[in-house]
């Protein structure tokens, strides 16, 4: 196979003195230019009784600084001509504005604005409205949502009640409701700072006129105090035992997503697991698309993925809908019959050429975003320390062939590493 | 630093140059080179889009469209999905309200590869029954998955309350059980033949490639191409929407209402998009519209509140669409039908105004920064007839548009005569609906709503 020489992603890295680390990728075919923030800061850091508040906390940042006013940053990067928002994940929170790039100086400026100077914007009146928001958001994505608690359920599920990752991201009513205007002040002081911050700045841009203009802005921002670091990070290499929760709900069709514990991102064994993902899951010549759906006619969708986490532990999971008419529990055996003929069979040299060339058309495809790029660059800087990962993902894919793959399945995805999330219709209670 | 920096100077940006050829059997050929990595995106799009159905045969454009991947005269399903994959690129054909769509993103070496086996599949389908029978049985069950979803359900249902019964455009695109379930062989067969011809076909090919390599390669795939159909094409029928009316459908189990609220629009092509764009973003496009800093940031009714113009080359729908808490929602649709009046009543201030088109026209580059985001604008720019000009005029026009220019617009194509307000949430929600008194109030169970 020929290993992709023909992408290239420039990188110059820097850090300041007070330990923001960043990431500058200069691409002059469009006159638009990134920027991206990856705080080290997750739902995993909330304490106990405090579900949700990193999320929560994402919505804040957004209600001004000391020289920015209420939702005036939306309106600022807006006018420019930008996009922009924020996410919030389990390890990380992601704050990102594109922008003409003439504007560079202004989105650094805004996103320095609340880094150095949030805490004077912020007012009991910005939090319970945001609350009143954040658990509207709850409803709309979860509560109200078909399968939408999967969420929430899955990771309760994969982790143990100890760990980091067991608990709601969007927290739950009574913590959100709990949140008070102190645990702001506390949680800043804490995590958003400029050494537990990573910046990448990816577009049209000369790399020494970014770096003179990180310095300006975030120059003057006071490094933080130790973190308390995450408890319990460390799991077994497997669940054990096979997990199991059935859900009934107010669903027409049993779903069921299928875990299994594998090794962090940025692990070799984690571009192994991303081939094995596609081969089993994605597009209509996987695995399982091509057995369950169109020979078998068991389930209507599937998909595969990762959680990529890089701590502790990751997960791939099998994500599958039945059809009309197949129960939770056949829907199960059926999925679990495919990973077992895996394991039993092995796979063909060609279902993994076929993986690895849809991985690489998305991976290329999604480089040609500048916002995309960025946000690849600051996780892999916040994961792995080592921004020209994003230059070896393509080999890294590529070098993956059958042996890895069945030598993966056989370590990760039998029986006693297998967690199963099974969503049956309410009506059918009883009766499966 | 606590000083807003100013912008430096601007950076000259112009859409990428478009080529326009025609293949010796009719196929338009649209070519755009970017290259910023060695990818190319390719669009077949065919003018066999569900708004020309007959809406007691609503989904055939779909399922011709999807049908499309389960083989040809050459190869099974199976086999098919197997060559578009190994290139890098899954085949996924859909149909929309205009077009049945082929898209592909392949890495430009194999562009030649991908062409051959496009054509192959557009113009020679197997249409095997017993697969045909299967993607009936699977749209059943997204109708199934539809209904029990708050948000698809008040989509739909907002349509098929908004539009009367002879236009195709109350049901989705994909159909509804009692029409896809007579959906047989022949019935994809008779849209194939009818519809799908190289004088309907635009291919679009956006990344890196030479124009003229371009067509040279798309004339040697589909050059051979032919057909002696006499063409299936059948005007939309005329749509028109129903007076205005409250419709609560009710779900026990719901914990939010959703919302819709809105009426039938204006077509694509329409003088007045570009102040419609604008005071689209003011009313509930952008973050910072009326609509989102009403109910989102004043209130903290929702989560978010937008609006939007779902256009089609017909005609379009104008909707609001919020999720609210159930205890709130007879003060959010309050507060939605003031912003409604406000909009119709004065002008927008000079800074709403200048907020709208500056963000208008900076994002136009970021729009099109990929080769598939590249590809769906010329196709767009195809299927809806705009101007060959188009893009390179769009900052300037947008650019035009007054505050005058929004209020016309505003009186002429909102109408809250004309809202139909339709609420997917609890049954409690009875007794607070009424106090809204707009139009004449239904009520109905959601399993009734749509099936009955």
């Amino acid at each position: 196979m020929t290993v992709v020489s023909d992408v290239h992603v420039p990188l110059e890295m820097f850090e300041l003195d007070n330990g923001l680390r960043v990431t500058v990728s200069s691409d002059h075919t469009t006159p638009i230019v990134a920027v991206n923030l990856w705080y080290h800061v997750g739902s995993a850091n909330e304490r106990p009784g405090r579900t949700g508040f990193a999320h929560l906390f994402e919505h804040m940042l957004f209600q001004g600084s000391a020289n920015v006013g209420a939702n005036e940053h939306f309106e600022i990067v807006q006018r420019a001509g930008g996009t922009l928002n924020g996410s919030t994940w389990l390890d990380r929170t992601t704050y990102y504005e594109t922008v003409p790039s003439h504007y560079l100086s202004l989105a650094l400026w805004l996103e320095s604005d609340r880094m150095g100077a949030l805490l004077p914007a912020m007012t009991q009146e910005k939090l319970d409205t945001q609350r009143s928001v954040v658990k509207n958001e709850r409803q709309w994505s979860m509560d109200n949502q078909p399968y939408g608690t999967w969420w929430e359920r899955l990771p309760a599920l994969c982790f143990p009640p100890s760990h980091p990752f067991h608990h709601s991201l969007i927290g739950s009513m009574e913590d959100l409701d709990a949140a008070k205007l102190s645990d702001v002040t506390e949680f800043f002081a804490t995590y958003y700072t400029p050494d537990n911050a990573v910046l990448t700045i990816a577009g049209d841009v000369e790399p020494e006129h970014a770096r003179a203009l990180v310095e300006e802005h975030f120059g003057a921002i006071p490094r933080g105090k130790a973190r308390p670091p995450l408890s319990g990070m460390e799991l077994p290499a497997h669940f054990g035992i096979w997990q199991r929760e059935v859900v009934p709900d107010h669903v027409a069709l049993p779903r069921i997503f299928l875990a299994f514990r594998i090794p962090t991102f940025g692990t070799d064994d984690s571009s192994v697991a991303a081939v094995t993902s596609a081969l089993l899951g994605l597009k209509v010549g996987s695995r399982l698309h091509r057995s369950l759906v169109r020979n078998q006619r068991k389930a209507t969708s599937v998909a595969a993925f990762t959680f990529d986490l890089a701590r502790g532990a990751d997960l791939l999971v099998l994500d599958v809908t039945a059809s009309r008419g197949i129960s939770g529990q056949a829907l199960e055996e059926s999925v679990a019959r495919e990973v077992d003929r895996l394991i039993s069979d092995g796979v063909r040299p060609a279902e993994v050429e076929r993986a690895i060339a849809l991985l690489t058309t998305d991976y290329v495809s999604s480089l040609q975003s500048a916002t995309s790029r960025a946000d690849l660059i600051s996780k892999y800087v916040t994961y792995l320390d080592d921004a020209t990962r994003i230059n070896a993902q393509i080999a890294d894919y590529q070098r993956v062939d059958g042996l890895a793959v069945t030598q993966f399945v056989e370590s990760y995805m039998t029986e006693r590493n297998r967690a199963s999330l099974l969503y049956v219709p309410m009506d059918a209670v009883g009766s499966t | 630093m606590s000083t807003r920096p100013l912008p430096d100077a601007i950076r000259d940006y112009r859409f990428p140059r478009v080529d326009r050829l025609v293949t010796s059997n009719g196929i338009r050929v649209i070519v755009a080179q970017l290259s910023r990595l060695p990818v190319a995106t390719v669009l077949c799009s065919v003018d066999a889009g569900a708004i020309r159905e007959d809406v007691r045969a609503a989904g055939v454009a779909q399922m011709t469209a999807r049908g499309l991947a389960e083989g040809t005269t050459k190869r099974t399903g199976d086999a098919l999905a197997e060559s578009f994959e190994a290139l890098g690129s899954a085949i996924e054909p859909d149909a929309g309200w205009d077009a049945l769509e082929l898209r592909h993103t392949v890495r430009s070496s194999r562009l030649r590869d991908l062409l051959m086996l496009a054509s192959e599949v557009l113009t020679s389908p197997a249409f095997p029954e017993t697969e045909l029978g299967r993607l009936r049985d699977e749209r059943l069950a997204e109708i199934m998955q539809r209904d029990t979803d708050p948000r698809g359900l008040a989509d739909d249902l907002f349509a098929r309350k908004l539009y009367g019964p002879e236009s195709r455009v109350r049901f989705p695109i994909g159909g509804e059980a009692e029409t896809v379930k007579g959906l047989s062989e022949f019935a994809v067969q008779s849209w194939y033949k009818g519809m799908v011809h190289p004088q309907r076909t635009c291919v679009v090919i956006a990344g890196s490639v030479e124009p003229n390599e371009a067509l040279a390669m798309v004339e040697h795939a589909f050059g051979s191409w032919t057909s002696n159909a006499a063409t299936g094409s059948t005007d939309p029928v005329t749509t028109r929407d129903n007076p205005a009316a409250t419709h609560l459908v009710t779900r026990t189990e719901s914990v939010q209402s959703e919302i819709r609220v809105g009426h039938a629009g204006p077509p694509r092509t329409h003088p007045d998009y570009f102040a419609l764009t604008v005071l689209n973003a003011i009313l509930g496009g952008l973050f910072g519209s009326r609509l989102n800093l009403n109910l989102r940031e004043a209130h903290g009714y929702t989560y978010g509140a937008f609006s939007t113009f779902q256009w089609r080359r017909d005609g379009s729908t104008f909707v609001i669409s919020t999720a609210v808490r159930s205890d709130a929602t007879l003060q959010a649709l309050r507060e939605v039908m003031t912003e409604v009046t406000r909009i119709r009543a004065e002008e927008v201030s000079r800074s709403e105004l200048t907020l709208a088109i500056e963000h208008l026209q900076g994002v136009f580059p970021i729009r099109f920064e990929t080769t598939d985001a590249l590809a769906v604008a010329l196709g767009a720019q195809h299927v809806f007839g705009l101007p060959t000009d188009y893009f390179d005029v769009y900052r300037d026009l947008i650019g035009k548009v007054t505050a005058a220019d929004v209020l016309r617009a505003a009186r002429e194509h909102i109408r809250p005569e004309a809202l139909q307000v339709t609420v997917i949430g609890g049954p409690a929600l009875e007794e607070h609906l009424v106090k809204l008194e707009h139009g004449e109030m239904t009520v109905i169970d959601a399993a009734t709503a749509v099936h009955g």
